[in-house]
């Protein structure tokens, strides 16, 4: 028989805060501030916010929604959310609780989009959300407003710089970012008439009892 | 005929079967394998990761269809990120989301692989009736109406200049030329495995367990015995906890490019000259938007029906990189997250003209020359596959030539502006323009923007134990008892779609397969078309 390899990583194991070695050592941005001390910020201040935010999934969650995520965690709405207003703010509804709902929405497609991830892929990008909501990497970035409060032209040059990266990895998150408002916004049928999209058309489909 | 169908993520305790033959994977290579070693009144047991959908599941909203029936969603990347990767997961594989482009394989192919890689009893005319046979099963012919806007501004560029092209043959039979291919067809005309093999297999008696994934195969004193699969949950990404056992006589690996290679690395088997997952090929797919001054509609309409092979072979097999031009969808959410990539300004200024946009892909020949050894499949550390695919300055050549020829045939066709879809590219208002700035942009990874549909190698096949994974017919060269069928065993890419090519090297091999396990193979593989249509 072949050796067995280990165990496949439980869900509920890999939720909990933990950037991988592999992600901090290839973010060449904290060098600046020295790995050392970035690990141990890193390691320190997120697990009781961990705590706080709950795994994938925890319904209901303590921001007033009732829905369950399924990728993201709730410490993940601001930043998310962020995204999307900064990218398609000229596609959003102009009406601020219209934008709102609008960019809820968004932040849900994208959840439920990422959620069919293969699991290893699913932790690299939220070990990589952990490492944007860590307020030293955003400073480095330029965005000194928390998540929450962003302005979305703040918003934007940070994700510009991103997208411009020097290092592969930061060009890699800017696709990560870039995916969430995109494919969260245009998986809404809301969003296609900003773009002349009529939607997909209505044809009767084969009927009868046989699986296909 | 009553069809056995498990959904594993149904399961209430773990499930245990026994067959002749565990095939894994539904696309062109297990669903053709499964249907041949059936119909040869064999017992087969087929296992699928993605689950049973079909017409009536097929609502063509792009957020569900990806969601639900590709790779991570269609954003399954190399392990750089820099290629993203539309494979299927659901059953019929990629046959069941695919643009339906129906090619024989160049002869100057099978008679490199011969030269080259050691390859036997394939060439052009040893192969051409298994191809025949194929054709007619899935009823293939060249697309008989006008192409829509998207293809046509291809053969109108390529007429003004001058480059030879081509009608596209199509697998469909009454296709009402919706356009939606790519999202799974809600009419049963593109004739996939989800129509053809697959319930002709189930047909035949054979087993099918969806949302199921194959851990590795099973040996014993040295032969492959069956396969340890783990039931996944009903989005089908995650184990449940149940497990599946196949006991078999013979395993079929049929994952495809990268899935295949993986399993085999999973189970360990020997590799003595450590070529399993080596020379993997993506067809490394680069492209270029343009926006042209009537609308496009690129969503609308047979999805592929023109190409251009001008520069397929512009240096014979073994010289300079070739590539094959052909078009892509416009479906929203593929059109604007790829935009996205060119950063807001760009989503804000071409957004709006999103029904202008014209989107044409090169697809480049990968794997003929030293300095196109393919890709690596490698494990993760939870055992998932990914595909390592460095590309090298041959192949940017290649495709820094095509982004050129693009937007001269873009322009040529009447575009007002072409954005090749780079990084740090904004877009050109004349051919001058982008001639001169197309060669500046840089070859970072990330920031071209690559892609692949066309998965293909990994199990190299080739006489040669020490530079082949499987033998000319898909034998694993040490393991007894295990064939690799689909089109991971190319030891080239192909330089066009590859489907066509999987099902008349895999109906060969299956039925060489059946006959060694003592089946009964009465007739070559499609010839028999009276059974198992969908709306029969």
């Amino acid at each position: 028989m072949p050796e067995q390899l280990p165990n496949l990583p439980t869900h509920a194991a890999r939720a909990a805060w933990r950037p991988s070695r592999r992600v901090l050592l290839q973010t060449g941005l904290l060098g600046a501030l020295g790995l050392w001390g970035v690990s141990v910020v890193a390691r320190g201040i997120p697990s009781a916010a961990a705590a706080e935010a709950g795994a994938p999934g925890a319904a209901p969650v303590a921001d007033g929604s009732d829905v369950a995520l399924a990728f993201f965690r709730p410490k993940d709405r601001p930043l998310a959310g962020a995204v999307v207003e900064a990218l398609l703010d000229w596609a959003l509804p102009p009406d601020p609780a219209a934008r709102k709902e609008a960019v809820e929405r968004s932040v849900l497609g994208a959840d439920r989009y990422f959620a069919s991830y293969t699991p290893a892929v699913q932790d690299e990008a939220r070990q990589a959300l952990d490492l944007l909501e860590l307020a030293p990497v955003r400073w480095l970035g330029g965005l000194w407003s928390d998540w929450s409060v962003a302005e979305p032209a703040a918003v934007n040059r940070y994700l510009e710089g991103l997208r411009r990266g020097r290092l592969n990895l930061s060009r890699q998150v800017y696709r990560l970012l870039e995916g969430i408002a995109t494919v969260g916004w245009y998986s809404q049928t809301a969003a296609w008439p900003g773009i002349g999209y009529p939607g997909p058309p209505d044809v009767p489909r084969p009927t009868g009892e046989a699986p296909l | 005929m009553s069809r056995t169908v498990h959904d594993a993520s149904a399961l209430e305790g773990d499930l245990t079967l026994d067959a002749d033959v565990a095939v894994v994977g539904t696309g062109a290579g297990g669903a053709t394998a499964a249907e041949v070693l059936a119909r040869a009144g064999l017992r087969v047991v087929i296992l699928e990761e993605g689950a049973y959908r079909t017409a009536r599941d097929f609502t063509l909203h792009e957020g569900t269809a990806s969601e639900t029936m590709y790779y991570d969603g269609g954003s399954r990347t190399t392990k750089d990120g820099a290629m993203t990767i539309l494979q299927g997961r659901t059953v019929g594989g990629s046959t069941t989301v695919n643009w339906t482009a129906s090619f024989r394989v160049p002869d100057a192919v099978l008679e490199h692989w011969a030269s080259a890689h050691g390859v036997q009893g394939l060439s052009p005319q040893e192969l051409a009736p298994w191809y025949a046979a194929a054709e007619r099963r899935l009823h293939v012919a060249p697309w008989a109406l006008p192409p829509n806007p998207n293809n046509d501004a291809l053969a109108r560029g390529c007429k003004a200049l001058g480059y030879e092209h081509g009608v596209i043959p199509r697998n469909v039979e009454g296709c009402r030329n919706l356009g939606y291919c790519g999202l799974g067809c809600p009419i049963n005309a593109k004739r996939s495995m989800l129509v053809t093999s697959v319930p002709g297999a189930l047909d035949a008696g054979a087993v099918l367990v969806t949302r199921c994934r194959a851990e590795r195969v099973t040996l014993r004193a040295g032969r492959a015995v069956g396969v340890d699969a783990v039931a996944l949950d009903t989005r089908g990404v995650r184990p449940s906890g149940r497990t599946v056992t196949v006991r078999a006589r013979a395993v079929v690996a049929s994952g495809g490019g990268i899935n295949t290679p993986g399993l085999l690395l999973r189970s360990r088997l020997p590799d003595p000259h450590q070529r399993l997952g080596r020379r993997s090929f993506t067809h490394v797919v680069n492209s270029s938007l343009g926006l042209m001054p009537e609308p496009v509609d690129g969503y609308m309409g047979a999805p592929q029906s023109v190409h251009c092979a001008q520069f397929l072979f512009r240096d014979g097999v073994g010289g300079k990189a070739g590539y094959q031009l052909e078009v892509a969808p416009t479906y929203p959410l593929l059109s604007m997250s790829v935009l996205g990539r060119a950063g807001r300004q760009a989503l804000q200024r071409w957004g709006p003209r999103y029904r202008h946009f014209q989107s044409l892909i090169a697809l480049v020949r990968d794997g003929f020359h030293e300095q196109s050894p393919g890709g690596r499949v490698v494990l993760r550390d939870d055992g998932s596959p990914v595909l390592d695919y460095p590309v090298s300055d041959y192949l940017w050549e290649a495709l820094f030539d095509a982004y050129l020829r693009m937007a001269e045939i873009q322009f040529a066709a009447g575009a007002s502006e072409v954005l090749p879809v780079h990084t740090d590219a904004q877009p050109y208002k004349s051919w001058a323009e982008a001639k001169a700035g197309i060669p500046r942009l840089s070859r970072r990874p990330l920031g071209p923007s690559l892609f692949s549909a066309h998965l293909m190698g990994g199990c190299a096949m080739g006489e040669d134990a020490s530079t082949a994974v499987v033998d000319s017919h898909g034998r694993h060269h040490q393991v007894e008892g295990l064939a690799v069928i689909d089109g991971s065993v190319f030891p080239t890419s192909l330089g066009v779609n590859p489907q066509m090519t999987i099902y008349a090297l895999s109906a060969r091999n299956a039925t060489h397969l059946a006959s060694s396990l003592g089946g009964k193979v009465a007739m070559r593989h499609g010839q028999d078309e009276s059974t198992s249509h969908p709306m029969s």
